[in-house]
């Protein structure tokens, strides 16, 4: 792959990041790379090199989706045995494999959210920053199944997403209204939960998140609304915050008067100490738990 | 050619304004009728009967009908489809998108069309590391090779078939032949001038994946509303009735224009669309520059001079009908890539009625002629056809930029093939009808 290709994947990831949250975009690469495998004419000698190129540059995109690496490392030790057979035999063991992990993790994610449900109570008013399909499937199952009635204020983020959870509410009856991030101080009274997703969690206790969530966190911390993050041990890193490649970028912005380096990344490193509850798929992850995590 | 002088002067003012977009066409060439009108070189109420009324009802209809269409988000939705067949193959980007944008710009507008695909092809070849750029000229250049197959195709179709009087049928059986050996002739050429970009990407893991991840953001990006299904049904409906209308043209007796209008004012009742929003989205300003070109074509006409080029530059070359036809087809080529093709057309066509006069060619050979020159030599350069305009501006905003001579170095060849093409069918038409 050539520079342009990989900036090209980081791109491709950093959107569906953005727009799907790393729920969705795990389960979507895995089903890309299914699909690859089986439309993919190349001479057995050569697949093993066409895979590990491919993979080498998702594992480096900007940011690290973490779950993804995860579930290419589960594929790759499961593939070992059989990388030199047939490329017919490679390929159906190569989407044989894929497709498993794929049930594995949205298994994982259903428990996530069997778990989750119990944390929404009657008349809670419930902030959702970047809805993540975890945090999405927590609250209509509250509704559906549990019958809870909440509202939820729906900051507004990305152009795509924002109205895809706002359909997903609204199909569903929940009570809701999208405002600006910005705005949220004027709505703040009405909150008494935040529910989050997060790309990873690291071992030095720090959340990838979608940008702005730091600041929001902080926002519903001193006005003592209480904060859940919903993920999976998929998301959980044995990396630190610094190995998550977070995407920088360096615009030079020129106005009238002056030029300025505008500086922006892509998602906030979070501290785990901002919130209150993480829950996976065992449950919530309580201090042992958390120690045996960052060893 | 008494007064004959101004008119020309203005004429030529309203042509250089807007070859080199000097103001916005529209109001070059109303500025110029304003001139006209204020120096009382035509009165008011002559100048609104130099209007053809047909064109614009034909246009204005036409482009109701493509409003609405697009609302229902159905051009959209088969782009994506077809995003999505070509599994990221760039041979079958190019030939899948050419066989969409030929066909919808022979039925619609090739604006319309270029409009609705270019975002796509750009998202889908940028994505896949691909160049942008060829793919976006070579849709331009299509939407004008499939846009000349009918009498709605290209706006120098319209003004020719509604001044002329053509039917659309005659339109379609006289043009099919070389607008579709065109139409393959030019994608064989883009293939070759580009074999290195058509590689298969299918021996790339990496590639297809990527592919893959691509074609969901497309799919998120450009289908994030659902489609209208009530409001395209009765669109497609009326766009079928417009069609048939136009086919049965010599049983009705209706004038294509009238067709087109009449369906887009069902359309619009029976749709319940908001009209005003609708009618925003209408290009007001093609409708005023065609009106102000038809009125400073028609005082020249008036003054002689359209007479006296016809007699003095076409004339002299002889009463050969081979080398009338050709001369008209070539000089129209050439011409037309360098300005306007619809005001070149209006110039023109006062002048093929006073060569059919001196010099009676069969089978309408000198309109197809001028037809398949105005047309196919859009294609030349980047200011040829509105399509080119707007497809590289479209370009443009999805940050590919496309300078006159890489749309040059691509299209030209093009232009002169097709033209070729087109030179040997008519003359094998002439020949057969002599």
């Amino acid at each position: 792959m050539n520079q342009i290709e990989k900036d090209n994947l980081d791109n491709l990831f950093l959107y569906h990041g953005n727009v799907l949250g790393a729920a969705r975009t795990t389960s979507m690469a895995l089903k890309s790379l299914i699909n690859a495998f089986r439309e993919l004419e190349c001479e057995q000698e050569d697949i093993f090199d066409r895979y590990t190129e491919l993979a080498a540059a998702i594992k480096a995109t900007q940011p690290r989706i973490t779950p993804v690496s995860h579930m290419l490392e589960q594929f790759e030790s499961e593939m070992k045995p059989y990388w030199q057979n047939d490329v017919a035999e490679v390929k159906a063991q190569a989407t044989r494999i894929l497709s498993e992990k794929i049930k594995l993790y949205q298994s994982r994610a259903e428990r996530v959210v069997r778990h989750g449900i119990k944390f929404i109570e009657e008349r809670d008013g419930i902030i959702v920053h970047s809805a993540s399909s975890m945090v999405t499937n927590v609250l209509i199952q509250a509704k559906e199944v549990l019958l809870r009635n909440f509202s939820v204020i729906v900051l507004q983020l990305d152009p795509v997403r924002t109205p895809q959870v706002a359909l997903s509410l609204k199909e569903h009856d929940i009570p809701h209204i999208v405002v600006p991030a910005f705005n949220l101080d004027h709505h703040i009274s009405k909150a008494n939960k935040i529910v989050l997703g997060a790309v990873s969690v690291t071992r030095d206790l720090k959340v990838v998140a979608p940008v702005g969530t730091s600041t929001v966190l902080s926002l519903c911390r001193h006005n003592g609304v209480k904060s859940f993050l919903f993920a999976n041990s998929y998301h959980f890193s044995h990396g630190l915050a610094d190995s998550q490649r977070i995407y920088r970028s360096d615009k030079l912005i020129a106005s009238s008067r002056t030029t300025y380096n505008l500086t922006t990344y892509s998602h906030d490193l979070v501290d785990l100490n901002l919130i209150d509850t993480l829950i996976d798929e065992d449950g919530v992850v309580d201090n042992d738990r958390l120690w045996a995590f960052t060893g | 050619m008494e007064g004959a002088l101004l008119p020309i002067i203005i004429f030529i003012a309203v042509y250089v304004a807007i070859t080199f977009e000097v103001v916005n066409k529209a109001v070059a060439a109303m500025l110029g009728v304003m001139v006209l009108l204020s120096a009382h070189v035509i009165s008011d109420h002559h100048a609104v009967t130099l209007i053809d009324v047909e064109t614009i009802m034909l246009l204005l209809g036409m482009m109701s009908i493509v409003v609405i269409l697009r609302k229902s988000g159905i051009f959209t939705l088969l782009s994506v489809k077809i995003a999505e067949l070509t599994k990221g193959s760039p041979l079958k980007i190019l030939v899948l998108f050419s066989v969409v944008t030929a066909t919808m710009s022979a039925f619609l507008d090739n604006v319309t069309t270029v409009l609705i695909i270019v975002p796509i092809i750009v998202e889908l070849t940028a994505g896949m590391g691909l160049n942008p750029k060829l793919f976006v000229i070579s849709q331009a250049v299509i939407s004008n090779i499939g846009g000349t197959g009918t009498l709605i195709g290209d706006p120098p179709n319209i003004i020719i078939g509604s001044k002329v009087g053509l039917t659309f049928n005659q339109f379609a059986v006289n043009l099919f032949i070389p607008v579709t050996i065109s139409l393959a002739v030019g994608l064989v050429l883009l293939w070759a001038m580009n074999r290195e970009m058509f590689r298969p990407v299918n021996t790339s893991l990496a590639k297809l994946f990527s592919t893959h991840l691509l074609l969901e953001k497309i799919r998120l990006d450009f289908l994030n509303k659902p489609v209208d299904t009530v409001l395209l049904v009765k669109g497609l409906a009326c766009l079928a009735l417009v069609i048939i209308l136009f086919v049965t043209q010599t049983i009705t007796k209706l004038s294509p224009g009238v067709a087109a209008m009449l369906v887009a004012m069902i359309l619009f009742t029976v749709s319940r669309v908001d009209v005003e929003e609708m009618l925003e989205e209408i290009e007001w300003s093609t409708l005023l520059f065609f009106a102000g070109l038809f009125i400073l074509v028609g005082v020249l006409e008036e003054k002689g001079v359209i007479e006296w080029i016809a007699h003095n530059v076409f004339l002299r070359i002889g009463d050969n009908p081979y080398v009338i036809v050709l001369t008209v087809l070539w000089v129209s080529g050439i011409a037309s890539g360098f300005l306007d093709n619809i005001p070149f057309t209006i110039t023109m066509i006062p002048i093929v009625n006073l060569i059919m006069e001196t010099t009676p060619i069969p089978n309408d050979i000198l309109w197809w002629s001028l037809a398949l020159g105005a047309c196919f030599g859009g294609n030349l350069t980047m200011i040829g056809a509105s399509a080119n305009i707007v497809s590289v501006g479209m370009a443009k905003q999805s940050g590919v930029k496309i300078s006159f001579l890489e749309f040059m170095k691509t299209s030209a060849l093009i232009t002169i093939v097709t033209l070729c093409i087109a030179s040997a069918y008519l003359s094998i038409y002439l020949w057969l009808s002599l």
